[in-house]
């Protein structure tokens, strides 16, 4: 995977030089950039295994190959954003970054599964956060071709590839459906008041405090082989109501997962094998860190982008998403 | 297991093509700067082109059942692209909450497109057989 952490005149030269880039940094950094075929996110921080301690004003740095064709940066919206598997090309795949809790990153994951041509071509990418040391700053999406930073929105690259080229995305996911009671809930949304309990309605809060649910373990819905996590985000105790990362579904049938134990210090181990060095871009759900102390210097080599939501065709939580590219 | 005269000229074909391109590629790496780099370009585009003549599939129409049967859920093979997953996750879920045959058919129509648009891909050829089995492979060469 040929992404690095590299200091601003660095990028700077590989972007007037023509570069395609896909970026992640603080605000002040990426307003300095010059303007080219780039698009960033603010991101939460960069561990010293990525070797941030070493530079100054680190950005994360993802270069796309230089068998790409063509890329097209497009500024999305809460209205339009419907589009995006549309104007996907024929051939290659799409680079998505959208601001955490802005009204856009609330569209795209209750209603990209609905979205025209949905899944149809390869989307990957993830939700920009506020950096480590502001807090309270919003978190911004910058499309370099223009030279604009949006606090709502979504940029996307869409990347052209040769034939003789494959991307595919796929996830890791270390979590699994538990042994325990099935959940569903009446409604799609971030929030969940009531839930159904093996066909029993309940207060959900009222549910997870009796059973002494650890919230650290999303939930797990089984999509034809493909294991969907969400995670909680808030469980209040006064309002009796239970808030997550990414929306539940409604009918969808959910469980607890199942411990995992330490683990989950394998994570990034369990990519498949012999894939590594067409792996372009992955990445890593925060609540792996935060939940789980993941460390990435330890686990290994490899490394990705610290996100506030992974997006692998829809929004995800504590995975890996991953986009690879393979000889056709 | 039936081996026809044409899939073993084709296997025979399949295995020279590989050889010679790795061997290109190899010496592209070593050298490049030289032809053998662009050499290698065009052989990528030969093998490609050479595949994709020999891996046609057959989409078949919308009114075959089994569309309904995948969404349906009643069978769930271990599917190899996340996208199929994903897409005949959400399909099946709205099958169960709403199977009236306007809903249905919509469904089907969008596993079809997603196919259709993914019809070259190799994964997306071998999720196609699990729905279908061989009969969707096209043995008319386009070549």
């Amino acid at each position: 995977m040929k992404t690095v952490v590299s200091d601003i005149q660095s990028v700077a030269n590989r972007i007037t030089a023509g570069k395609r880039l896909l970026l992640a940094s603080d605000e002040n950094t990426l307003r300095d950039l010059p303007a080219g075929q780039w698009i960033a996110g603010t991101m939460p921080f960069l561990t010293n295994a990525q070797g941030s301690a070493a530079v100054s004003n680190p950005i994360y740095v993802i270069e796309l190959p230089d068998a790409v064709v063509s890329v097209n940066v497009k500024i999305y919206d809460e209205a339009n954003i419907a589009q995006v598997y549309n104007d996907a090309p024929q051939h290659g795949f799409s680079v998505i970054i959208i601001p955490a809790s802005c009204k856009t990153h609330f569209s795209f994951a209750l209603r990209a599964p609905a979205f025209p041509g949905f899944a149809t071509r390869p989307l990957i990418g993830w939700i920009a956060g506020p950096v480590t040391n502001k807090p309270n700053a919003a978190p911004l999406v910058f499309d370099g071709s223009r030279g604009q930073a949006l606090s709502d929105g979504a940029v996307v690259m869409h990347v052209e590839l040769p034939a003789s080229k494959l991307a595919e995305v796929d996830i890791v996911n270390i979590f699994e459906q538990g042994e325990g009671d099935t959940i569903t809930f009446p409604q799609d949304g971030f929030n969940a008041v009531d839930a159904l309990i093996n066909g029993e309605k309940r207060n959900f809060a009222d549910y997870l405090l009796e059973a002494a649910i650890d919230t650290r373990l999303p939930l797990v819905a089984d999509l034809n082989g493909a294991m969907i996590n969400t995670s909680f985000k808030h469980l209040d105790r006064d309002n009796r109501k239970v808030s997550f990362y990414a929306p539940v579904f409604a009918g969808l049938r959910y469980k607890i997962a199942k411990p995992i134990g330490a683990s989950v210090d394998h994570l990034l181990t369990q990519l498949p094998e012999g894939i590594r060095d067409q792996v372009v871009l992955a990445c890593i759900c925060i609540l792996n860190y935060t939940y789980a102390g993941l460390d990435v210097g330890n686990a290994t080599d490899f490394s990705g982008l610290i996100t506030y939501g992974e997006i692998a065709y829809q929004l995800l939580n504590q995975t890996i998403a991953y986009l690879k590219i393979e000889d056709a | 297991l039936k081996i026809s005269r044409i899939h073993l000229f084709s296997a025979i074909l399949d295995g020279t093509w590989f050889l010679a391109r790795f061997k290109i590629r190899r010496r592209a790496q070593a050298r490049p700067l030289q032809i053998a780099s662009k050499l290698a370009e065009v052989f990528d585009c030969l093998f490609v082109y050479r595949k994709q003549g020999t891996l046609k599939m057959i989409i078949p129409d919308e009114s075959d059942p089994g569309w309904v049967k995948a969404i349906s859920g009643l069978e769930s093979p271990k599917y190899e692209l996340l996208a199929t997953k994903i897409l005949l996750g959400r399909l099946t879920l709205i099958y169960e909450m709403n199977p009236s045959p306007e809903t249905t058919q919509k469904s089907v129509a969008e596993l079809r497109a997603y196919f259709e648009r993914n019809k070259d891909l190799p994964k997306a050829q071998a999720d196609l057989m699990k729905i279908f089995g061989e009969s969707v492979l096209n043995e008319n060469r386009s070549e």
